[in-house]
């Protein structure tokens, strides 16, 4: 890379944040970047929130899938991100409209 | 496949208190290896990558067996996997598995459903993971282009160019979110901006191969060079197309052209309202990709796609067997009548498209086709998601289509053809014929180039039924064989046709393909089976 290029020193700077992974995202990040895709954006899976779904339940789906709905490895999301990815659903609620 | 069901999951009685799955399968082994040497060589594997980077207990294996197409889940069990972070990893993981004889199965974002998602072609292989191999290496403004390790998904390049307000899109395909440029560029994969063909759009690969070396493809051969990623042919035989589709090597990193974002962007549909327009709207669409009028990958796609995605079968359809035409036809009725819609946009300066859209609508005049836009589609989800694709916006919409029957199984069958109107009413008859016949609708499209054009059918099964999951299997067989039988192979296929697929290129490329694989994989240690490659 050639840093005394202004536009490739400029971009340098910039790859620092363009891994993913590198930190465990929570329940929440995972959610959005994952889960949303299907169940919050478009109807292709069935909604999650307010469905207090065991945690336990969440990890398996997630880990093995279920007809159309992929499985998930643990370099896609990691254990770690997996617990707080299922206590988030587990909690997950519609938020109350504002008058 | 598992047998749980749902409500089970739901209520957490499938699953021990740790999280791991009460029912577990037999292991796997690598062929012709003993348990205590592959152990060794699994104690190596971990030495280089970190324990918790290589996975042979059954239950942290599940995620690599999840399938959807019509085999087996025992014909492409992994042993295990193995997930390297950075290029020297791989190098000595190559190593190992020339020493111990075991097979590796690359994945980048391991995401290929409907074809094999992260399972290998043939059992007992260890999966080499690269999802964690996730970095986007260098970008260059001035020149669109970026290096990019094989675990970078669309979503994460996308969110890189908006965080920075870099003026570029990207070109993922349906699935573009969760899977990543360089899995679709090596799989040689159809997109639907101008810039679709992702493989002629790479620029620059780093390779391992597996008697150790790390190859760097054209220019990046040449220490200090700064064309790695600008120019694609270097000097000598260009072999950067030697790793696509192939088991020639590992690729850890790739460049790639960005398009630029247009100063204007008009999608547009042009629907048509018979199923034999089908031929017309090839002809017309060809016309305008040949001569530049439209530039993107042009999608032709028959509603029943879009019905699939929206509806699920059991709700609307009351017949047996599949929906028929007349079906199709009267569902339609009330809904604008479309059979056939064209999906394409024009792209550039404003006095550009403007020029081109006077063009699209003389090319349509008269031929029964209705030229839509913005204004007449709106926020229809179908148009968003559609719209979205052609300009670098990723949704998952298009997986509604796995709800349609229901049960998880997926089969993407995509021959490639001439863009000829003769060669779309021929296929169109033939693969409807087919999928009609094993009781499976006809649920797909055409994707239009200059020249070439793909026909693309999901086979859709509930894969919790056997008998179901033969029929499926049976249908595919036969698509395969009666399209080569009529001159038409695939452009790719699912780890569990390679071999049949293979078969219709001819004995030739066959032959020079095993002389390739012996001289750049004399063990035979990469992907065996991979495109029926093998030793």
């Amino acid at each position: 890379m050639n840093a005394s290029h202004p536009h490739r020193a400029a971009a340098f700077a910039l790859l620092a944040v363009a891994s993913w992974g590198a930190e465990a995202r929570s329940g929440e990040e995972v959610y959005r970047q994952t889960c949303a895709l299907c169940h919050e954006h478009v109807r292709v899976g069935p909604q999650l929130r307010d469905r207090q779904l065991p945690s336990a339940a969440v990890v398996q789906l997630v880990r093995s899938g279920f007809n159309g709905m992929p499985a998930f490895r643990a370099t896609e999301i990691s254990d770690a991100e997996l617990q707080s990815l299922a206590r988030y659903v587990n909690e997950l609620k519609t938020p109350e409209k504002t008058q | 496949m598992t047998n749980v069901s749902r409500r089970a999951l739901l209520q957490g009685a499938a699953v021990t208190a740790a999280g791991a799955p009460l029912a577990t399968a037999h292991a796997v082994m690598p062929r012709g290896l003993s348990g205590p040497r592959f152990m060794k060589a699994v104690a190596e594997y971990r030495n280089v990558v970190g324990p918790d980077n290589v996975l042979v207990d059954e239950h942290k294996l599940v995620p690599y067996r999840k399938i959807m197409i019509p085999a087996p889940d025992a014909d492409h069990r992994a042993a295990g996997a193995i997930a390297p972070g950075n290029v020297e990893e791989v190098r000595q993981v190559v190593d190992i598995s020339a020493k111990y004889r075991i097979p590796l199965w690359t994945v980048s974002t391991g995401k290929n459903f409907g074809y094999g998602s992260a399972a290998p072609a043939l059992p007992g292989q260890m999966v080499l993971d690269l999802r964690r191999m996730n970095r986007i290496l260098d970008f260059d403004p001035v020149l669109g282009t970026v290096l990019l390790e094989p675990g970078v998904t669309y979503q994460q390049l996308t969110e890189f160019l908006e965080a920075n307000r870099h003026p570029f899109i990207v070109t993922g395909p349906g699935a573009g979110p969760i899977v990543g440029p360089v899995g679709q560029a090596l799989e040689r994969g159809r997109g639907y901006t101008p810039y679709g063909d992702q493989f002629a759009h790479m620029c620059g690969l780093e390779v391992v191969l597996a008697t150790g070396e790390v190859l760097r493809t054209g220019a990046g051969g040449i220490q200090g060079s700064t064309a790695w990623q600008a120019d694609r042919y270097g000097y000598g035989p260009v072999i950067s197309g030697l790793f696509s589709q192939s088991n020639f090597g590992v690729v850890t990193k790739m460049g790639l052209w960005l398009m630029p974002k247009p100063e204007v962007y008009r999608p547009f549909l042009v629907g048509f309202r018979r199923h034999e327009d089908l031929g017309q709207a090839v002809a017309l669409t060809q016309q305008l990709r040949l001569n530049g009028v439209i530039r993107n990958g042009a999608v032709i796609g028959n509603t029943m796609y879009a019905v699939a995605q929206i509806a699920r079968r059991a709700d609307v359809f009351h017949g047996t067997g599949a929906v028929t035409d007349e079906w199709h036809t009267e569902f339609m009725k009330d809904k604008g009548g479309v059979i056939w819609g064209v999906n394409a946009a024009l792209y550039g300066i404003e006095a550009r498209v403007a020029a081109d859209w006077q063009t699209v609508e003389k090319a349509f005049a008269g031929s029964g086709g209705i030229l839509l836009g913005d204004e007449q589609l709106g926020h229809d989800p179908l148009w968003q998601h559609s719209r979205g694709l052609m300009n670098g916006k990723l949704s998952l919409q298009e997986y509604g289509i796995y709800n349609w029957r229901g049960g998880g199984g997926s089969a993407w069958f995509a021959p490639v053809m001439a863009a000829r109107a003769g060669d779309a009413m021929k296929t169109l008859a033939l693969g409807k014929s087919i999928v009609h016949a094993h009781g499976f609708d006809y649920i797909g499209g055409y994707l239009v180039n200059e020249r070439d054009m793909v026909q693309v059918i999901d086979v859709l099964f509930d894969r919790r039924n056997p008998e179901e999951t033969e029929r499926a299997r049976r249908c595919f067989k036969e698509l395969v064989d009666r399209y080569a039988a009529s001159g038409y192979g695939m452009y790719r296929t699912n780890i569990t046709a390679m071999e049949q697929a293979a078969q219709a290129y001819g004995p030739i490329q066959r032959l020079v393909n095993k002389k390739l694989k012996r001289a750049l994989d004399p063990l035979g240690i990469l992907a065996p089976g991979k495109s029926g490659i093998t030793l």
